[in-house]
């Protein structure tokens, strides 16, 4: 602070105020470029968004808050807005002048907004945004009016287009004058009475645009009865197969970048247990963090996508009933969809969820979702103990059980959020509406700018969580150093390194308590080492069977498929449907959830699911086969 | 003076004014511009006639019919 004095340099903050899609974020972005950062504030999970604005020794923070309707919350994004509005945020400057965003083709709940905005006694000014929306729907806005009527600066911009930017830039760096809203109306008026003062105004300074015909053109459609629900399994199948199949190449990548470096380590070292620290720890821990980054980017992308051209507000509309049974609503669909593929992207982008309990209620849900790290585990096991038949001549057998450890996790999170609904995250549902904004193209800087700070946000915070637990983990199973008589071959090597290891003594002292689930100790060490990741599962066991696998020459899964019985891998596999095994997820639980307590309750529960569920497995498989 | 009736009995395309509320859906609503005196349309019901469409002050909004149960409207 006193450093900026010294130089002159005195730093002003300013909060950007509309209502939800109102294009506050285009304009923001367009203001600020990439100069931003997400301000953290202890105990607030919902952080205002902070770009900078800089020019020869001016310097103004610009401060996106949430969208709010008025001055009485009802979300918990609202009541974080309200009070970094107020100055009550503890940490959070108070901003000194308020910029309002109206859109022109809705400019009556821009004034009202405007109107609540007066109380708090700021300078402001008014930006009315999408004029070229208004103009290409006939409609038509009198600035100067405007500014006489409510004795502020008003200006009109596209955000998209980039157009009126520059002015407003200026006009925040040279800090001209802005006065306060000449509104007229006692600060107790009601709703009505401020709807009715921006009903008259408006009608004095806009010609109100017509219908948007190619919305009406749309909606037909994605509104229709049959036929929208036809385009929604389609957006739905087209978003499901994205995330899968798109971001593979760039995970391998990664994946591949850092078995390259490992390679160095390995090679470059010399052996003992800093060498594997290096490479298997430290570095192995950050490629566990940045393995999903190209996830996270790209379901943030397609979210963003999806919002901007308007569909996601139609989706979220028709699911709305389905998932309100659940205690949940329209906009956990994608959330829900984005855990198939993994938890961490899935649980981040609930933020598009407003209300809290329903957005942690998702949150608490998506591990239950079977994502892609239990694949491997499945594949191996159904490959390995379900016989390869075909039932009725047509449906493999071995794809039906596939199916139904799909279907068990999806199913079985929907009964959760029906419970913790009812118990610990109870609480009326909102009221649900959603606006339809008029379909438009996507701002391309808006999508891209989203998924990059989204990644990058995801490093700076939980990905510093994930890599510290990498560590611990690897600690645990390659800690204390096993002694391994020279000449013993490599993945003996291994194997008698991780049965020695923290990890190994373990799953020796747990084997009781995982008896009644059919697991043997070799099963206990593999389930407590993939607790970094599930898909390790499949490596442990291919390190504690190496010996077998070696004497017979053959494959872990003909090994596995004599050495194990189908009730004992129905059980595993079924505990892996529901267990909470990825401290990645758990990081980023922490993260967004705001507290320890939330990742104890997903754990605990999965965990009481899957020991449970394990049990009855493999009691009910060994009595009827 | 019309009669009064919810929000959920009005069909698709018809015009209507807001009486009153009940509950507590209505601060929200009314925040979003739907006061009483508003001009509305129903423009559709969605999902498998379980939500509605409305139309008012340029603005589309889609609730659910628990929702517009509690919103009186008059016809105009």
């Amino acid at each position: 602070m006193l450093m900026e004095q010294l130089q002159g340099v005195k730093t002003r903050t300013v909060a950007i105020v509309g209502m939800p899609n109102s294009g506050k974020s285009t304009l923001f972005n367009a203001l600020t470029g990439l100069r931003q950062r997400v301000a953290n504030y202890p105990g607030v999970t919902v952080e205002p968004v902070v770009g900078r604005l800089q020019r020869d020794g001016q310097r103004v923070e610009l401060m996106d808050l949430p969208g709010i309707y008025g001055l009485t919350p009802r979300s918990e994004d609202e009541r974080i807005a309200l009070a970094v509005l107020r100055g009550e945020l503890p940490g959070a400057p108070l901003p000194e002048r308020l910029l309002v965003i109206a859109d022109a083709t809705q400019l009556e709940r821009g004034l009202v907004l405007l109107s609540w905005m007066a109380l708090l006694q700021r300078p402001t000014a008014l930006v009315v945004t999408m004029v070229d929306e208004l103009r290409a729907r006939g409609g038509m806005l009198d600035v100067e009016r405007l500014e006489q009527a409510l004795g502020i600066p008003v200006f009109t911009v596209v955000g998209r287009k980039g157009i009126g930017i520059e002015e407003l830039r200026a006009a925040l760096l040279n800090w001209e004058p802005w006065g306060i809203p000449l509104v007229g109306l006692p600060a107790e008026a009601s709703a009505e009475e401020r709807y009715e003062w921006a009903r008259r105004l408006a009608s004095q300074v806009v010609r109100f645009p017509q219908p948007d015909e190619r919305t009406e053109r749309i909606d037909r459609i994605v509104l229709h009865p049959l036929l929208g629900w036809v385009v929604f399994v389609l957006v739905m199948l087209g978003f499901f197969q994205a995330i899968f199949t798109l971001a593979q190449p760039a995970m391998g990548a990664i994946e591949a970048g850092i078995g390259w470096v490992q390679e160095q380590l390995e090679t470059w070292l010399p052996e003992g247990v800093v060498r594997n620290f290096f490479a298997h720890g430290l570095v192995g821990g950050v490629g566990s963090v940045i393995v999903f980054l190209p996830q996270i980017v790209l379901l943030y992308f397609l979210l963003t996508l999806l919002e901007d051209t308007g569909y996601f507000a139609r989706a979220a509309f028709l699911v709305d009933r389905f998932l309100g049974r659940f205690g949940l609503q329209g906009r956990s669909a994608f959330p829900l969809m984005g855990g198939f593929a993994c938890a961490v992207p899935a649980i981040l982008s609930t933020r598009v969820i407003p209300s809290w309990q329903e957005r942690l209620t998702t949150m608490l849900i998506i591990p239950l979702m079977t994502c892609s790290a239990r694949l491997p585990v499945y594949t191996l096991l159904v490959g390995a103990m379900v016989p390869p038949v075909l039932l009725g001549g047509v449906v493999s057998l071995q794809a039906l059980v596939m199916a139904g450890l799909y279907g068990l996790g999806a199913a079985s999170g929907l009964v959760v959020a029906w419970v913790l609904r009812r118990t610990v995250l109870p609480g009326a549902q909102l009221p649900f509406f959603v606006e339809f904004p008029p379909y438009r193209l996507p701002t391309w800087r808006n999508v891209f700018g989203r998924a990059w700070s989204s990644g990058v946000e995801f490093l700076r915070t939980a990905g510093t969580t994930i890599l510290l637990l990498s560590i611990l983990l690897w600690a645990l199973t390659e800690l204390p150093p096993a002694s391994v008589p020279p000449g013993t071959p490599p993945l003996e090597a291994q194997r008698i390194q991780l049965e020695q290891s923290l990890a190994g003594r373990l799953g020796h002292a747990l084997e009781p308590l995982f008896a009644p689930l059919g697991f043997d100790w070799k099963i206990t060490v593999a389930v407590l080492g993939s607790f970094a990741a599930r898909e390790v599962f499949v490596a442990f066991l291919g390190q504690l069977y190496a010996v077998d696998v070696e004497a017979q020459e053959g494959t872990l899964r003909q090994v596995l498929s004599q050495q194990l019985s189908l009730p004992q891998a129905l059980s595993i596999a079924v505990f892996y449907v529901f267990a909470l095994q990825c401290i990645a997820t758990m990081a980023t639980l922490r993260r967004e959830s705001g507290s320890w307590r939330w990742v104890a309750l997903a754990f605990g529960y999965t965990f009481v699911l899957a020991y449970v569920g394990g049990w009855l497995t493999y009691w009910l498989a060994r009595w009827m086969l | 003076m019309a009669e009064e009736l919810p929000l959920t009995g009005v069909r698709e395309g018809e015009r209507v004014v807001v009486a009153r509320y009940c509950g507590e859906a209505a601060e929200r609503l009314r925040e979003l511009g739907l006061t009483v005196g508003t001009e509305l349309v129903v423009r559709r019901r969605v999902g498998l006639g379980r939500v509605l469409e409305v139309e008012f002050r340029q603005l589309r909004v889609g609730m659910r019919l628990s929702e517009a149960a509690c919103i009186y409207v008059r016809r105009c």
